[in-house]
């Protein structure tokens, strides 16, 4: 297929348009000149450290907020002059627990149905699926004053799915839960977009990043770097390989391999790790993205010379260490 | 040519969906309010509070200034020194009254309806003619009209009146023939006719504070909540119209308010055996209209400043400041002409204007423009907050 009819396709699938978008306060700026598209049916992320602009975006996106420069369209409509067209269409997860506590997790989705005008047959069977699919069936007429921080979240997820929007976005999602909870959060995620929904999430926890995201947009007032796939952004920014494997230690007296490691591969060990008398574990790095080749020459050389070898595997630098060597500093400054 | 019957449809729909918004932010409030006991109790207990301490206060307390207008409509020589005896009871005796003369019966009674003085000496044309005709049982009169206010102090002044009648009488005594005439008589009319508690028009001032106050207390308070739990978000990424969201607020502003006001009524009953008179349907209109437009300036203290405590604050100062320019503190004449002039100004001026009429003296040519213009105050009221909450929406 060739290029042009490809971005005519991506042109096609593009949903959200954000384009050269800046947004000032007094004496700050928030967001500087920022543009990025959202495919229809992809988990978007936007990564960065508290502070970089992740919720104004949000906020932006929403029509909640004007731009000072700038525009946001969702299909054609601009977020803010077709506000009332658009409400529609998203599914908003604050980032603050917003749930009225003295009502009950129910009433809480039929206050935001009603609010969504939606019939109350439909209102009755859709609460009742995502009260089952939240695993919160048991405890749906009990106050929500007394559900855990994970129970809210997992109630504020439902309620932005009750009205069947064609976007759900998610700012912080999973910001202070625990574990199991963040689990199922991820899960339903990333099961959303089988169910044809677009997903905008932003987070600061790499590790939810690295897990839910398609294509992702590294933030700090302005785009670091993305879109684009983890992937793409790591080998762009870390064009490095890491390889970790489990053997003899015999086998490096001979220096055949730590040569060939070396030489051949241009490998270089980082670290040497004794894991017993008789084995070691081996760090090297290469300067080089292309892991079958690596790959293929490695084991070639191994079972040619009768190197064991054992818990091989292939690393790249994560998102963390991107994100240290795009902006200097620390990802939870 | 469909394009009419489709506006039509439009129309309904929006206004649908408008009584929808509202119903629902309605019903959701008073569920949680309903679920939220203290809400019973900060609404009850602090009016309660302040009964007994103002009722406490006013006890104690030094007299005001009254005054009371003088009309002498004979202009005779003996209608001149009883109006001298009058107006020297009322400087030497009992200093806090003070006498003001009127040309006219009819312009004297005007400013009576007003409130503006406390009652009216009224001399009318025959009198020195009735007194010197000679004919038995023919005497002067001299009539009193005094408004209800009749605490110990005005009680103490009829007496005094009395008193300038009889001496009067026996020092301007007049001879016919061989015989000395007692030739003057008193007739006195009370608005109204029956002994009112001291306590009442203090209670009838909290009552008409505690309107104000609930009408901006409730409605900043609901609004600064929803900012407070961050469930604003929740309204501002929905379709809810602004202005239901807004009406709405004003709506359980009004509700829980007279919720407070009746409880607190009752009580007042069972407690110190205040009963209400008049047009109950009128104050029951004027209350919901002053509930209304304060809960619409509240709403606007929710909306600016977002937290509960400083919203609090804000709205307590403030209610005590209309309350101040409306007379709760003092009758407004006692203050001085610039805060009778601003008084006109703000809307619970009327509030209390017609809750004060209602009780203490009922007629419905003085309530009724009051009544008007508190309909139009609510109706601006409503729409600048409205154009407010649609301009501004619900930005952090």
């Amino acid at each position: 297929m060739s290029e042009s009819v490809l971005n005519n396709q991506n042109k096609q699938q593009e949903l959200i348009i954000i384009k050269k978008i800046t947004k000032e306060y007094p004496n700050t700026v928030a967001l500087e000149d920022i543009s990025f598209n959202i495919r229809k049916g992809e988990i978007f992320c936007i990564i960065g450290p508290n502070g970089a602009g992740k919720s104004t975006i949000v906020k932006l996106l929403t029509g909640q907020i004007k731009a000072s420069k700038g525009e946001i369209r969702i299909h054609e409509f601009d977020t803010l002059k077709d506000r009332k067209k658009i409400l529609g269409m998203f599914g908003l997860v604050p980032q603050e627990i917003a749930l009225y506590n003295e009502l009950t997790g129910r009433e809480n989705l039929e206050f935001h149905g009603r609010l969504f005008n939606l019939s109350k047959q439909f209102m009755t069977q859709k609460i009742d699926e995502l009260l089952v699919m939240a695993g919160l069936i048991d405890r749906q007429h009990d106050l929500v004053k007394t559900y855990s921080g994970g129970m809210k979240r997992r109630l504020q997820l439902i309620r932005a799915l009750l009205h069947e929007p064609e976007i759900v976005i998610l700012d912080e999602p999973t910001l202070g839960v625990d574990v199991q909870s963040r689990n199922a959060i991820h899960k339903y995620i990333l099961d959303l977009p089988s169910k044809g929904k677009t997903v905008v999430l932003t987070t600061n926890y790499m590790e939810e990043a690295e897990r839910l995201a398609d294509r992702l947009i590294i933030l700090d007032t302005k785009i670091i770097d993305g879109p684009g796939r983890l992937l793409e952004i790591q080998e762009k920014v870390f064009p490095n390989l890491i390889i970790e494997f489990k053997t003899e230690r015999a086998m490096l007296k001979s220096e055949f391999l730590t040569i060939f490691l070396q030489d051949e591969l241009k490998g270089k060990v980082i670290s040497e790790k004794d894991m017993s008398e008789r084995h070691v574990i081996l760090q090297i790095i290469f300067d080089t993205t292309h892991v079958e080749e690596i790959f293929e020459k490695f084991i070639a050389y191994t079972k040619a010379n009768d190197i064991p070898i054992e818990e091989f595997t292939i690393k790249r630098p994560d998102l963390e260490d991107v994100f240290i060597k795009l902006t200097g500093k620390e990802f939870r400054e | 040519m469909n394009s009419v019957p489709d506006e039509r449809k439009k129309l309904k729909y929006k206004l649908k969906k408008w009584f929808r918004d509202l119903s629902t932010i309605v019903k959701k409030d008073l569920l949680s309010t309903k679920r939220v006991k203290q809400y019973f109790f900060a609404g009850v207990i602090p009016p309660l509070v302040m009964l007994i301490v103002f009722s406490s206060f006013t006890q104690i307390s030094d007299p005001e200034t009254y005054t009371v207008i003088i009309v002498d409509d004979d202009n005779s020589q003996l209608s001149e020194i009883m109006v001298d005896y009058v107006a020297n009871i009322s400087s030497d005796i009992a200093p806090w009254f003070t006498t003001i003369k009127v040309s006219t019966y009819d312009e004297a009674v005007v400013l009576l309806r007003d409130f503006t003085y406390l009652g009216l000496i009224y001399i009318p044309s025959g009198f020195d003619a009735n007194i010197t005709s000679g004919i038995p049982g023919q005497k002067g009169m001299v009539y009193l009209i005094v408004q209800n206010i009749n605490n110990d102090y005005v009680k103490n002044y009829m007496q005094r009146l009395d008193e300038a009648v009889l001496t009067f009488n026996e020092k301007e005594h007049v001879s016919v023939g061989s015989v000395d005439m007692f030739a003057v008589s008193l007739d006195k009319t009370y608005v109204i006719d029956q002994e009112v508690n001291n306590g009442k028009s203090i209670t009838l001032g909290i009552i008409a504070m505690y309107g104000i106050i609930c009408g901006l207390v409730f409605g900043a308070l609901n609004i600064a909540k929803e900012y407070e739990d961050s469930t604003i978000i929740e309204i501002a990424n929905s379709p809810v119209r602004r202005t239901a969201y807004m009406a709405s607020k004003q709506l359980i502003s009004v509700i829980l308010g007279g919720l407070v006001i009746l409880i607190l009524s009752i009580l007042l009953f069972l407690l110190f055996h205040i009963e209400f008179r008049g047009d109950i349907f009128i104050v029951i209109i004027s209350f919901v209209l002053i509930t209304w437009i304060h809960s619409g300036i509240g709403c606007l203290i929710g909306l600016k400043f977002k937290r509960t405590m400083p919203v609090l604050l804000i709205c307590i100062i403030a209610s005590m400041l209309l309350w101040f320019f409306t007379g709760g503190f003092a009758p407004l004449m006692i203050l001085g002409e610039n805060i009778m002039l601003i008084s006109r100004f703000i809307p619970a001026t009327y509030w209390t204007e017609i809750l004060i009429a209602e009780t203490l003296y009922p007629s419905l040519p003085y309530i009724l423009p009051r009544l008007g213009i508190l309909i139009i105050l609510s109706i601006i009221i409503t729409l600048v907050s409205w154009y407010l909450i649609s301009k501004e929406g619900f930005r952090s």
